[in-house]
């Protein structure tokens, strides 16, 4: 049987990964590029007597080195030489699609068009003639409705014919000037025998690609002072920056082929575009945000209380027979320890995980995200990031886990580094249990919200030096505004399928790890000695009873658990007996800014490595015994 | 943050008179804060224009009482129309001395205090013709930055002057030179922007969306 491998790809958001689903149903494996966090979804299917792998490519704009997603994709097609690339086009902004089509052709890989969303496109008074676009083009231009899965099968035979015939697609060419000099310099380049395309080289270099750059460099660097005497030329006629020109070269080739393609007809203003001035409207904007979120944050956590309760009692009574079975002597504990950590994963994590990755699928799909950014964004500048990181850290007050996971819809590293660092000082669900089961019922309401805005001001100057120190250069928003959309259902299932599958992998053999481990310590007696020789910081530095080491171990489990233990180690709940006011300040203020419960550190080394994570651990740590320190001599001035 | 790295440097301002010299130097700092998107309060424009607090709210008065400006607790300093004016035209003035200056081969460092010197005595005649002579086409009348086009106006994207990869990211976005465009809606209290041109409709932060220069087509 013959393999063929094709790639996917296009923009973001033209239905690439509806494509991928359709192609691929439940044969596909979802993970990261290599040492890259940049999801990597790959698939495999047959058709007529073909096996056909797929991958899908990120959605991305250009071929710069811009983005890790840009570099990924670029290195794929260019290395991996895919037999056929599925170049998906959004028929409804079919210019700026057609400018990384153009880009995708200097690749020179085999290739077709998949003209997507035509409907919408139909819907907003514009008609693609795609046998024109197909004819002036020289690419095969198949018209898809991916939402519906027409077209679909069109695709794989064109593909499989594209692959039988080898063909590589035509030559686009430039204007006369910038055309004539990429022209000599390919001639030069073609000799180096290089693992890119020539052409695609010489371009690079007249766009002054710093990557491309080094490796001609190292090759042969007088080549690197001819394409500099090309681009000051190139830059004279034109009057611009040399990229900018090419940059301009290409657009002028897609407005031509728009114009030729593309026919206009009158429309009335739709309800999608009523709804999107409603939603980003200044006051009622806000307004259904709010309304909207706040649901959305009830819906998660209540269905989430829920599942979590019923799966706890089913799993307390498996707990009783298992006791009634194997007795309760070290063994049977050490395995029941096993089983306990992941029972907590799935009664803790799950319930809260699934349906807040559906509910985030569905505000991303909908195109709901890019108005709540829109609105956000100036707010979320003051703590240097911008609106798109309002999500995950709104989600942290619910739970850390998800909100980690969340930050991936930031674009570069360095925001997403940012914004997962500030969504871990959010004080979780659990923390709010340990504050209000504390502060709130003993000490005061006043003094539990107090906490809330220590906090807030915590998390706004830490974010703002985080901001300030982490290198490369902050980038402000620039989001695309989609028409609202219905999402699709089964990609969205799939999508938060594969995640959760993902997430299960990286984050149960921790919890139950830990949770092993500290049975261990129970076992062995251990957790006295421990609580020695944390005391010199429990006892001296922060002022709390000795007791305090064991809750803040078994708090990394979870957050909630410092309290759990505290009942169980006076043997009573009415915790004014054993802590002053003062004690449960600090203990609450402890521990929710200490280390990062032990899934929401499972969260964090998937997202950004293992190095990154215990760089944040650690230093939450030492912050909070730093701050609670302080506060503890506060507080007894 | 410090105002672009135009920073105002010493110019032995004399500290209540209001020769027109003083009142164009507060109106164009001023403007610049309202450019920015930032509320211009006493303690910035003071700590801009290196002068006490003091007598940046004494000269507020005065010039509240001619009519430049209204000055609102919690809003800061708002220009007036008539204030607004003289801010934008001093700063266009300002601009392009400065250009001038670089060009001519002034000392770089020196360019910025020259300006803030020449700039209330060059005539109108003088500048015109400085304008017509030097070639960055943002300083040239009818080109503003994207964020002072109101709602619904439309124009053409004259040029981007952010830091290179924000420059590329917007150009293979498709806003390069020449390109007609339309402010949609900026989103409230000094938000984004969103834009729509070649048949695409994109979010542009406020602080790039100002380094976008375009000229307004009626």
């Amino acid at each position: 049987m013959k393999r063929i491998k094709v790639a996917l790809a296009g923009n973001a958001n033209v239905g690439k990964s509806v494509i991928f689903n359709y192609l691929t149903g439940l044969h596909q494996h979802i993970g990261n590029w290599p040492g890259k966090t940049v999801e990597k979804a790959e698939g495999t299917l047959s058709f007529q007597g073909y096996t056909i792998d797929v991958i899908d490519l990120p959605g991305i704009y250009s071929l710069t080195t811009f983005s890790i997603e840009e570099l990924v994709s670029r290195e794929y097609i260019a290395t991996e030489k895919p037999d056929v690339i599925i170049n998906v086009v959004d028929a409804s902004v079919l210019e700026r699609n057609l400018f990384f089509t153009i880009q995708l052709l200097e690749m020179e890989t085999p290739m077709i068009i998949a003209l997507n969303q035509v409907d919408i496109a139909k819907k907003q008074g514009e008609i693609v003639d795609h046998k024109k676009l197909q004819k002036i083009l020289g690419v095969s231009v198949i018209p898809t409705i991916a939402t519906r899965g027409f077209g679909i099968s069109d695709l794989l035979k064109e593909v499989i014919k594209i692959f039988e015939r080898k063909e590589k697609p035509v030559r686009l060419k430039y204007g006369k000037e910038v055309e004539e000099r990429v022209r000599k310099l390919t001639n030069i380049i073609e000799k180096m025998n290089l693992e890119y395309p020539a052409r695609w080289v010489a371009i690079k270099l007249l766009e002054n690609d710093k990557d491309i750059k080094k490796l001609v460099k190292n090759a042969n660097p007088k080549i690197i002072s001819i394409a500099r005497k090309y681009s000051k030329e190139i830059e004279k006629i034109h009057s611009h920056s040399c990229p900018t020109a090419i940059t301009c070269e290409r657009y002028a080739i897609a407005e031509k082929l728009t114009k030729k393609a593309l026919r206009r007809i009158q429309k009335k203003p739709t309800l999608n575009e009523k709804i999107d001035d409603i939603t980003t409207h200044k006051i009622f904007g806000y307004v259904i945000m709010l309304g909207l979120l706040l649901s959305m944050f009830y819906l998660i956590f209540s269905f989430g209380n829920f599942f979590s309760n019923v799966l706890t009692e089913i799993f307390v009574n498996a707990s009783i027979t298992f006791k009634e079975f194997f007795g309760s002597g070290t063994i049977s504990k050490l395995i029941w320890s096993l089983i306990e950590g992941a029972i907590a994963g799935i009664t803790v994590v799950l319930p809260f995980i699934i349906p807040f990755y559906l509910i985030l699928g569905i505000l991303e799909d909908s195109g709901y995200l890019s108005r709540i950014a829109f609105l956000m964004d100036n707010f979320m500048h003051k703590i240097g990031l911008h609106g798109k990181a309002f999500i995950p850290l709104l989600l942290g007050y619910g739970c850390n886990v998800p909100a980690c996971l969340g930050c991936r819809i930031m674009e570069t590293h360095r925001e997403r580094l940012v914004a997962i660092f500030v969504t871990t000082l959010i004080p979780c669900a659990a923390v709010t249990t340990v504050i209000l089961g504390l502060i709130g019922k003993y000490v005061g309401l006043e003094w539990a919200i107090l906490l809330y805005v220590i906090d807030l001001i915590i998390v706004f100057a830490l974010g703002r030096i985080a901001f300030k120190i982490l290198p490369g250069e902050p980038t402000g928003l620039i989001m695309e505004m989609n028409p609202y959309k219905i999402p699709h259902l089964k990609t969205l299932l799939k999508q938060t399928w594969f995640r959760v599958k993902d997430f299960v992998y990286i984050a149960f053999p921790l919890i139950i790890l830990s949770t092993f481990l500290i049975e261990v310590l129970e076992i062995t007696n251990l957790l006295g000695p421990i609580e020695d020789l944390m005391s010199p910081i429990t006892v001296y530095w922060l002022g709390l009873p000795s007791i305090a080491g064991i809750l803040l171990i078994f708090g990394v489990l979870r957050k909630e658990l410092t309290l759990v233990m505290l009942a169980a180690l006076i043997g009573t709940t009415n915790f004014a007996t054993i802590l002053t006011p003062v004690q449960m300040i600090v203990l609450s203020l402890v521990t929710m800014l200490y280390i990062p419960c032990i899934a929401t550190i499972a969260a964090l080394i998937k997202e950004i490595g293992w190095k990154k994570a215990m760089f944040i651990t650690v230093f939450k740590i030492v912050f909070a015994i730093f701050v609670g320190g302080i506060a503890f001599r506060l507080l007894t001035l | 943050m410090q105002i672009s790295n135009e920073k105002y440097l010493n110019l032995g301002i004399p500290k209540f008179s209001m020769t027109t010299e003083n009142v164009e130097e507060y109106l164009e700092t001023i403007y610049r804060f309202k450019e920015k998107g930032k509320r211009a309060t006493t303690t910035k424009i003071a700590k801009e224009l290196k002068v006490s607090s003091a007598s940046v709210s004494e000269m507020i008065k005065k010039l509240s009482v001619k009519g430049y400006l209204k000055y609102e607790p919690y809003r800061g300093v708002i220009l007036t129309k008539k204030g607004m004016t003289v801010g934008k035209d001093i700063l266009r003035k300002h601009r392009i001395i400065q250009i001038f200056l670089s060009s001519i081969g002034f000392p770089e460092n020196k360019v910025h205090k020259e300006a803030c010197k020449l700039e209330h005595v060059v005539s109108s005649e003088m500048e015109n013709i400085i304008e017509s002579k030097i070639e960055q086409p943002k300083h040239k009348k009818g080109v503003l930055s994207l964020v002072e086009f109101k709602d619904g106006q439309e124009g053409i994207i004259k040029s981007i002057e952010t830091c290179s990869s924000t420059k590329k990211r917007l150009e293979d976005l498709g806003l390069i030179p020449e390109t007609k465009i339309r402010v949609n809606k900026s989103a409230p209290l000094h938000g984004p922007i969103e834009v729509c041109f070649r048949d695409s409709r994109l979010v542009i932060g406020r602080g790039m969306a100002m380094k976008i220069f375009v000229k307004l087509i009626k």
